[in-house]
């Protein structure tokens, strides 16, 4: 009896101490929940969830882009100590003319790889959605590219376009009487040759979207026309694309990020000079590479992403912009 | 304008078939509605005619071509669909004028014609927005506008009210044969829904399983329903269908041992020890007083009453069936009170239970 009276007397200050530290809160807050309304309730429950994505983005995402360009105004090779350089990062880009070759690249990736691509993905998809014959193994065929992984591709590709008689291009150019081609070899033809495999690739993806875009279009709309009688190119320009224009803004968009940004086509088809030859396949992503990793001048890299950026954030704008529903 | 005839027309989807020989004589200017339960094919033969499905046998004829292998185009049709088929992307206008755009005429006929259509609709005002921006009702003027436009001869209406509110339905209903009645043209008109089917129709067609059931006019498939099935599906509430057997002396007894004299119609179709069934419309069944006259006398129990306003439907629990009766409004009796339900001869139609159809 005695003994136990004591005890109870010794507990009693610790769990006084675990209720004002633990439960108090947690009490406090029940209490304050249950008094919330129903969408104040729902508030708190997706800001809950939502906290922790949040919290992941601002520690990946956000916080490294903000020191991206903290850095592009500073010299830094990793090992020194951050030297403030102001603009002058900036004006050094302004003055590299490798600069402004890779600058054309990346735009000549660009304008070539987004409205190319576009248009065989719109053809493919556009037939294979009248096809019901082997529908699914086609769309699939299309879609393995998506799937590989670009190192293997770059590899494989490289090797049809070594000269005879190994390549294979080659070989049919041989058999077809026409001359040997230097593909990556040759300055004016190298770009294209490292943008094919990078079309080919993103093909499947893009001619699956299309497919759900045609699919979503409803029937009726096409049968209404042919009871009006108009020719399937009026059909075409006039129903289809226009009611497309969803999925055509999505898929601008998100492929000329995609061509913007590209490195690894690029990099595992020049492995023995990234970029060449002579910088004329070295797109802003494999130069940022460089100055980075090769050249530890990660200011300069920093100012060159903070370029990137600004290009990715102006087309996309420009074409969000131009596309958008008037 | 013109006539459609449609002979012994079959449909199949690779080994089912699904329309099974029917025939359909439509006259130049009449307002023909096909009607009847999902799947019973009114659609299926509305796209044959339109040229939007092949057929799979037989003939359809337009103002006496026969247009099996014409395109749609050349038809001579226009189509109203369930969801419009107005292109959203494009104004009122365009939308309109885009069943001309194949037209030879020149750009100011077609001009005029589009604003005539929209006129007539009452879309003068909207001519420049976009179908987003109308409402329900006004994106089915659009579509009527769009098929008005080019002046067909026949015009072919696949539910196109389905998607519209009860008020604004009743509304277009009307607005449709306003138009029928001042343009005269031949139209096809699908639906499901037996009120717009009476309303609209001069003939009705009832189809059920890619059989056509019954044609007639409203008040014919009203009033002498062939099968049990177009009894079923016309008016509402639904026919009361009772189990019965015939006699020798030209009348029926009712499971419960009531005796119903056979109405004049069915003389001599009736035979002794028939199995048969007694259908009777909820707008005959009154609730009466004992003795009042009549051919059909029942007793029951009222399990639900549902006030309509003048009058009430009175459902009513007779052994193990439930039948609807009417009872005007001031003289609703009470849930669980024991009734006394009366119908005129005339008003009692008998069918066979093994073939379902009307004994006459």
């Amino acid at each position: 009896m005695l003994a136990q009276d004591r005890n109870r007397q010794i507990d009693r200050p610790a769990t006084h101490r675990v209720w004002r530290t633990v439960g108090f809160p947690i009490w406090l807050y029940l209490s304050w929940y249950r008094s919330r309304t129903i969408r104040q309730k729902r508030v708190v429950w997706a800001w809950t969830f939502l906290s922790v994505p949040l919290l992941f983005y601002v520690v990946i995402r956000f916080y490294p882009t903000a020191d991206a360009f903290w850095l592009s105004l500073h010299d830094w090779n990793l090992l020194s100590d951050m030297e403030w350089a102001g603009m002058s990062n900036f004006g050094r880009l302004a003055a590299d003319p490798e600069f402004w070759q890779v600058f054309w690249n990346t735009f000549q990736y660009l304008l070539l790889g987004t409205p190319i691509s576009l248009v065989i993905a719109f053809t493919i998809a556009y037939y294979l959605d009248q096809v019901r014959f082997m529908h699914g193994f086609i769309r699939a065929l299309y879609f393995l590219p998506f799937l590989t992984t670009a190192v293997a591709m770059a590899w494989v590709w490289r090797w049809f376009y070594q000269p005879v008689p190994v390549g294979v291009f080659n070989n049919i150019l041989a058999e077809l009487g026409i001359a040997q081609q230097p593909f990556l070899r040759s300055t004016s033809q190298a770009l294209p040759s490292v943008l094919a495999p990078a079309i080919w690739a993103g093909l499947g993806f893009q001619v699956i979207i299309f497919l759900a875009g045609l699919r979503a279009i409803p029937q009726s709309y096409y049968e209404a026309a042919r009871i009006d009688g108009v020719s399937r190119l009026t059909i075409l320009w006039e129903i289809t694309i226009p009611l497309l224009k969803p999925t055509i803004v999505f898929l601008v968009v998100f492929s000329s990020i995609g061509f913007l940004r590209i490195f690894d086509h690029v990099f595992n088809m020049t492995t023995n000079d990234p970029g060449g030859p002579l910088n004329s396949t070295e797109p802003l992503v494999l130069m940022i590479y460089d100055t980075a990793f090769n050249g530890f001048q990660m200011g300069y890299a920093a100012a060159q992403t903070v370029v990137l950026f600004l290009v990715l954030l102006v087309v996309s704008l420009i074409q969000l912009r131009i596309l958008r529903d008037r | 304008m013109a006539d459609v005839s449609i002979r012994q027309i079959y449909k199949q989807y690779g080994s089912v078939e699904v329309i099974h020989g029917l025939d359909l004589e439509i006259a130049d200017g009449e307002f023909v509605v096909l009607v009847g339960p999902s799947g019973c094919g009114k659609s299926t033969m509305l796209r044959m005619i339109a040229g939007l499905e092949e057929i799979s046998g037989g003939e359809i004829a337009i103002g006496g071509r026969v247009v099996n292998h014409v395109e749609p185009k050349d038809r001579n049709i226009a189509m109203v669909f369930q969801n419009y088929a107005i292109y959203p992307h494009m104004t009122v206008y365009k939308n309109i004028g885009f069943g001309l755009r194949t037209s030879r005429l020149p750009q100011a006929d077609k001009d005029r014609r589009i604003r005539d259509t929209a006129k007539i609709l009452g879309l003068t005002d909207l001519l420049e927005r976009r179908p987003s921006q109308l409402s329900g009702g006004q994106r089915q003027r659009v579509a009527m506008g769009r098929a008005m436009v080019r002046q067909p001869a026949v015009f072919l209406f696949d539910e196109p009210l389905s998607n519209l509110d009860a008020q604004l339905r009743a509304q277009m209903r009307l607005e449709i044969k306003k138009l029928h009645q001042a343009m005269g043209t031949t139209i096809v008109f699908v639906t499901h829904d037996q009120v717009e089917a009476m309303t609209l129709a001069d003939r009705i067609v009832i189809m059920k399983d890619g059989y056509i059931q019954q044609m007639g006019t409203p008040t014919e498939v009203y009033e002498h329903p062939a099968t049990m099935f177009a009894a079923r599906f016309i008016g509402s509430p639904s026919m009361n269908m009772l189990p019965a057997t015939g006699t020798a002396d030209a009348a029926v007894t009712l499971a419960g041992g009531a005796r119903v004299p056979a109405p004049p119609s069915v003389n001599g179709a009736l035979q002794a020890d028939q199995a048969l069934f007694l259908g009777v419309r909820p707008d005959h069944l009154l609730v009466t007083e004992p003795g009042a006259p009549g051919a059909l006398h029942l007793e029951g129990t009222v399990s639900v009453i549902e006030p309509l306003g003048p009058e009430a439907l009175v459902y009513v629990t007779i052994g193990d069936r439930e039948l609807v009766a009417k009872a005007p409004a001031h003289k609703t009796p009470e849930v669980g009170a024991s009734v006394h339900l009366t119908a005129a001869g005339e008003a009692v139609h008998l069918f066979d239970a093994q073939t379902e159809r009307a004994l006459c």
